[in-house]
């Protein structure tokens, strides 16, 4: 068995909606699907792509003359080996997903041995069990996370821009299933909160758990708890402005006076935990001074890797 | 000058004509395709998908392009690439870079022969 293939889950077949209904093209596809790795959702981001290109270069050549059959093989032809794209986006991946697992795994590996560090009443004694809990905590956290953002994660479908009186308008907004999700965390890292608090006054079974430990699970719960409110967020981007709408409120920006959008540090991602990726939106305000707020955007958002991609090309240097 | 040296010589430059081009508007894989096709004739022939797609993905990675997808005109999502600041930066040192070759071919071989 080939290692790509422990990737590929839901289902190993190929997106029927993808079949174009040129015989050449179509095997094409199936092909390079069968060594592509990752879930359907990550590996139709390729075919999608290699899809959209056979598509135009066939379109080309029956203007410039091929027939309908001649027109399918020869872009296929020119696109090269299905072997060699499908190798290059598997490398790409082991690439993301060694990458990833040291960054996942030493991360939360450290702040277990905080924890543990706190907990435990002598350090040295505990030497040779810390160091295993350590090893344990950065293979199985750094193995999964990674696992699942080089292999299953993939951005939500692009929706179409929407038409207004002021012209066209992007929207960032997440799907149904997000909010299901973070209504699910909001109880699960809320409840774990509320332990701790209790916890700290003496009361539940956190109460032995001792006032650092509480203290610390209590902030990291409160902040999972709050951060699931994204799923409620949207950000509406048009020629002039950006607005964002929170279950807090809304703020708008001037698209003028954004100077930059840019990612938070990975320590802080950590710290300040939240559903999503941070960034600093840098903009200037009504007296000329450059001022920063953040913004949680993520994967799971329609149309966030566009919002992203815009924002960023608008850094004024 | 054997069409393998050519090729050699232009595969050097790749990085530096995919982000030219991208600096003139995001565009999608095929569309680059095409706009290298408009500015270097036959000579576009050395761009082929099988280099073109792991190099987009390659300046991806190093945050030289940014890509997003948008709803295409066929049924699925369309990618786009975008170029980012540091993309900018990186292709005016290349454009740079090929301009003082350029200078010094010019002032040693190209006027001898």
């Amino acid at each position: 068995m080939k290692f790509h293939s422990l990737t590929r889950f839901p289902k190993h077949a190929f997106p029927a909606d993808l079949n174009t209904n040129d015989a050449a093209i179509d095997q094409y596809l199936q092909t390079l699907d069968k060594g592509l790795a990752g879930s359907t959702g990550v590996r139709r981001v390729t075919l999608e792509e290699v899809r959209d290109h056979l598509l135009e270069q066939k379109s080309q050549l029956l203007c410039s003359g091929y027939s309908e059959s001649e027109a399918g093989s020869q872009a296929t032809a020119n696109f090269g080996p299905a072997e060699h794209h499908a190798k290059a986006q598997r490398h790409e991946r082991y690439k993301l997903f060694i990458t990833m697992f040291f960054r996942f795994g030493l991360i939360f590996a450290s702040l277990m041995l905080i924890m543990n560090l706190i907990s435990t009443a002598s350090v040295m004694e505990n030497l040779s069990t810390l160091a295993t809990l350590f090893l344990f905590n950065m293979t199985f956290y750094g193995f999964f996370m990674s696992y699942w953002y080089s292999f299953a994660f993939t951005q939500a479908k692009p929706a179409p821009a929407t038409q207004t009186e002021q012209g066209e308008v992007l929207e960032v907004y997440s799907q149904k299933s997000s909010k299901y999700a973070a209504v699910f965390l909001f109880v699960a890292m809320g409840g774990i909160a509320v332990s701790c608090l209790l916890g700290l006054f003496g009361y539940g079974y956190m109460a032995a758990s001792g006032p650092v430990l509480n203290i610390i699970l209590f902030i990291l719960g409160g902040q999972m708890a709050i951060g699931a409110h994204i799923a409620w967020t949207r950000y509406t981007l048009s020629d002039t402005q950006l607005t964002q709408t929170s279950l807090f409120g809304s703020r708008t920006f001037s698209r003028d006076a954004i100077l930059d959008l840019k990612e938070r540090p990975m320590w802080r991602q950590f710290l300040i935990t939240s559903i999503g990726k941070q960034y600093a939106l840098v903009w200037r305000d009504a007296n000329g001074k450059t001022q920063q707020t953040t913004v949680v955007i993520n994967g799971e958002m329609h149309n966030s890797d566009q919002l992203v991609a815009t924002l960023k090309a608008a850094t004024k240097a | 000058m054997a069409k393998n040296d050519n090729d050699q010589i232009l595969k050097g430059l790749l990085d530096t004509l995919v982000l030219s081009t991208l600096s003139e508007h995001e565009n999608y894989g095929f569309g680059i395709k095409e706009a290298l096709r408009t500015q270097l004739g036959e000579d576009a022939e050395v761009v082929k998908e099988a280099t073109l797609y792991p190099l987009l993905h390659r300046l991806e990675r190093r945050e030289l392009l940014l890509s997003y997808r948008q709803p295409g005109e066929r049924g699925t999502p369309r990618k786009y690439y975008k170029i980012t600041q540091a993309g900018l930066t990186y292709l005016n040192q290349q454009t740079e870079s090929w301009r003082q070759v350029l200078s010094l071919l010019e002032r040693t071989i190209f006027k001898e022969s």
